[in-house]
């Protein structure tokens, strides 16, 4: 059964994949539906006009290529004007030839999809650098590496790799399965001990999974929710820096409180997720833009002297929205999805104070 | 302010996995009631119940997917991705497809879903593609009948309340397999007319209201939040009782001038077309003509009888494209004459339901009570057929924009929207 399911799956991708052809597969397969509309005794005459948003450059190929395809060599040749137009729709681009015969217009087409532009690379700001550490599908809520072996929390439980020859091999999991939108995890390695904070349920067991993990309900993370809970309050996040505590509050702002827990101000800079970080002689933090969860973040450095934030660094640009930002040494790690592959990117956030 | 642009469509229903551009940018708060208001009166969310009337269809395939799933979705490029199936493979014999069901999903009552012998099958008698698409209808979602008649789905809200003709709720599906939604409930006012919508948004007594094209483009001008879609109406002529002769009807087309409409009443708002579906969606409406040629519509209509003209004059938009397509056709030699009830030529929204072009005709061909395209027909084929057996003349085809209070996220993919506490009222 698991092989069949497996079939089913790449038959599903290749079904795809067939549809999602280059521009050169387009023009052939055109190029072959035209020639069959044509008696032998008809040559075409081509025009082409792009209506689509594919570049200049990659359109201006298409009528030479079509022309080179259609062409054949007949005596008395009887001319057939084809108007190709270059449009395009919901699952990418398509070429449409109208074929002219007095009074007469049939149609084919041909879909492809453009060539999809390199992500932008990650640029390291020029204090604060990111590092992929690991890239997964499944949501992966926090990550713990030490040495030659790692922990990932994801959604479906915590799984341990080993670093083999260079690779990294997965060598044990514990299942503890969450269900929450806008997941959240924690993970924490304390000499051999790992403790597991998911919405509910905390665990705590061997941080190398040589036994059973023991779960049971509570913990930081409010049941159910996105959110973390402490002494009957939620919120996203929270940072101690020079004496005063940061809280990301339910209502979309930060609040500072002082040490007596006295509110002492509000701000609208970042979003829920941002880490204190002693660095570079104080104490600073790594913030998250304060973007749409669907659009790429940044990740860059304030310093928070005399309560207002002040950017230390330059952003540290991702391929999506930054999903969790937790403390990680003397940095953070930050777990981002990727925009376009849609897989999830654990980093490493170090600092560098010699900039 | 804030804007929401919506960049692509797709999904189950056209209009639930669209890509918003919201520039709040928080983690989502759970809790809240969103209140929405809409024109059409809607009587049932059943998948298996098909409203006749344009609005009320268009709010049914838009409500749909938070009550009711499908085995697979659409994407955002109109692809079928797993959904209640996880995988599909052949049997052994080659001459079916099974589907291996989501584990975990429950109805909303609690009970589970498990089809019988843990797998779906559907005879392989065309490529899986057109079995993936046609599965990704609404009309396939998946329910079950509770014992008191109460019918269930899988989705991330249930119905608690949905009386026709009164206020609806619904509830979050605190069991939802891909997690409870944000938002505790959703009330949908139905039957409002948009006046009576911008009043009671004006005093805050609706979260979501439909906005008037008309009124779009100065909404956003004023800093108010709102939310575009592409194309997804059809603005149209269709033929009700078969006699106007096709001469006449390709005169009428003829006549119309879409240009002027689309500059003055429309503001440039949508798209002139000739086509049902929209380009975004289909990519070839180019080739349905919707052009103008006066002088060829007055020959093709000489002595044509006066024929009567029916459009909701009621709606802001209609009436004076109404009136402008009469004074358009009597350039022509044809009368249109109002006219009630049953007409010769009404002009009407189509709604597009789906992000998919076969999916959308399905649904127009049962609005134009016409044959359901064949499902190995190429769109553009089944198009061309649809149109030419009905006789329909599309003219342009219009976004749809609501107007949001600024503290609404995601709207409307309802099982991520959330309330923003700390935005302004």
């Amino acid at each position: 059964m698991m092989r069949d399911v497996g079939r089913g799956i790449c038959l599903f991708f290749l079904c795809m994949a067939a549809n999602a052809q280059t521009l050169d597969d387009a023009v052939s397969a055109l190029a072959k539906k035209i020639s069959s509309r044509l008696a032998p005794a008809e040559i075409a005459r081509l025009t082409t006009r792009n209506l689509s948003s594919l570049p200049a450059a990659d359109a201006a190929k298409i009528q030479p290529a079509l022309t080179r395809a259609l062409q054949r060599r007949v005596r008395d040749a009887k001319t057939v004007d084809i108007a190709v137009t270059i449009s395009e729709n919901l699952r990418g681009y398509l070429l449409v030839a109208e074929i002219k015969r007095e009074g007469d217009v049939s149609i084919e087409m041909a879909e492809f999809r453009a060539g999809a532009p390199a992500a932008a690379a990650a640029r390291p700001a020029a204090s604060v650098e990111g590092r992929l550490v690991w890239e997964q599908e499944a949501p992966m809520l926090d990550l713990a590496l030490s040495g030659d072996q790692m922990l990932v929390l994801d959604t479906a439980g915590v799984w341990l790799y080993s670093r083999n020859a260079g690779k990294w091999e997965r060598s044990a999991q514990a299942p503890i399965s969450t269900n929450v939108r806008d997941p959240r995890g924690r993970l924490q390695v304390s000499g051999d001990i790992v403790s597991i904070d998911v919405p509910g349920i905390t665990c705590k067991g061997p941080a190398n999974l040589s036994s059973s993990i023991h779960c049971e309900e509570g913990g930081r993370f409010t049941a159910g929710r996105n959110t973390l809970s402490s002494d009957g309050r939620e919120f996203f996040t929270t940072a101690d820096i020079g004496g005063d505590t940061l809280v990301a509050e339910l209502d979309g702002r930060t609040h500072i409180y002082d040490a007596a827990h006295t509110a002492q101000g509000v701000f609208d800079v970042w979003g829920s997720d941002f880490v204190g970080v002693s660095a570079c002689g104080a104490r600073l933090v790594l913030a998250a833009t304060d973007n749409d969860r669907r659009s790429p973040d940044s990740v860059a450095l304030y310093d928070f002297s005399n309560r207002a934030t002040v950017r230390v660094s330059d952003p540290v640009e991702f391929a999506g929205p930054v999903t969790a930002l937790w403390p990680a040494g003397d940095g953070a790690l930050a777990v981002v999805r990727n925009l376009k592959s849609g897989k999830y990117a654990a980093y490493n956030l170090a600092l560098d104070c010699s900039r | 302010m804030r804007r929401t642009i919506w960049r692509s469509i797709a999904a189950a229903s056209a209009l639930s996995a669209l890509v918003g551009v919201l520039d709040a940018a928080r983690r989502p708060r759970y809790g809240g009631e969103l209140r929405v208001e809409m024109r059409a009166t809607l009587k049932t969310l059943d998948p298996a119940e098909f409203p006749e009337d344009p609005a009320a269809l268009a709010a049914q395939r838009l409500w749909q997917p938070a009550v009711f799933e499908t085995l697979v979705r659409l994407d955002d490029h109109g692809q079928p991705q797993p959904w209640l199936a996880t995988s599909w493979t052949h049997d052994l014999a080659r001459k079916s497809w099974i589907f291996t069901p989501r584990k975990d999903v429950k109805f909303q009552d609690g009970s589970s879903w498990s089809p019988a012998g843990g797998a779906i099958s559907f005879p392989d008698d065309r490529p899986i593609d057109q079995i993936l698409r046609e599965l990704a209808g609404a009309r396939n979602a998946i329910t079950m009948r509770a014992a008191d008649g109460t019918l269930l789905g899988t989705g991330p809200y249930r119905i608690a309340k949905w009386d026709a003709g009164k206020p609806a709720t619904l509830v979050a599906n605190d069991q939802y397999w891909g997690g409870r939604p944000y938002l505790d409930s959703i009330t949908i006012q139905m039957g409002r007319s948009l006046a009576d919508q911008a009043n009671d948004f004006q005093v805050n007594k609706a979260d979501v209201v439909e906005i008037a094209l008309r009124d779009l483009r100065s909404a956003k001008q004023r800093g108010t939040v709102t939310s575009e879609t592409p194309p997804m109406e059809t603005l149209a002529l269709l033929f009700e009782n078969g006699r106007v002769p096709p001469n006449v009807r390709a005169a009428l087309a003829l006549s119309i001038d879409r240009a002027a409409i689309h500059n003055v009443l429309l503001q440039r708002q949508g798209e002139i077309s000739g086509a049902l579906l929209p380009r975004w969606l289909s990519g070839y409406a180019f080739l349905f003509p919707a052009e103008r040629d006066v002088a060829k519509a007055k020959q093709l209509a000489s002595a044509a009888a006066a024929l009567s003209f029916a459009y909701d004059r009621d709606d802001p938009m209609l009436r004076p494209i109404g009136e402008r397509i009469a004074l358009n056709a009597l350039e022509a030699g044809i009368t249109l004459r109002a006219g009630n009830g049953t007409a010769d030529v009404r002009l009407v929204r189509l709604p597009i339901t789906a992000g998919d072009p076969w999916l959308a005709l399905l649904d127009l061909a049962s609005l134009l009570k016409r044959a359901p395209p064949a499902t190995t027909a190429d769109a553009y084929e089944a198009e061309k057929a649809m149109l030419d057996a009905s006789g329909a003349i599309p003219l342009f085809q219009l976004p749809q924009g609501w107007t949001l209070r600024s503290r609404v996220h995601n709207w409307p993919r309802f099982e991520d929207i959330w309330l923003d506490p700390g935005a302004a009222p």
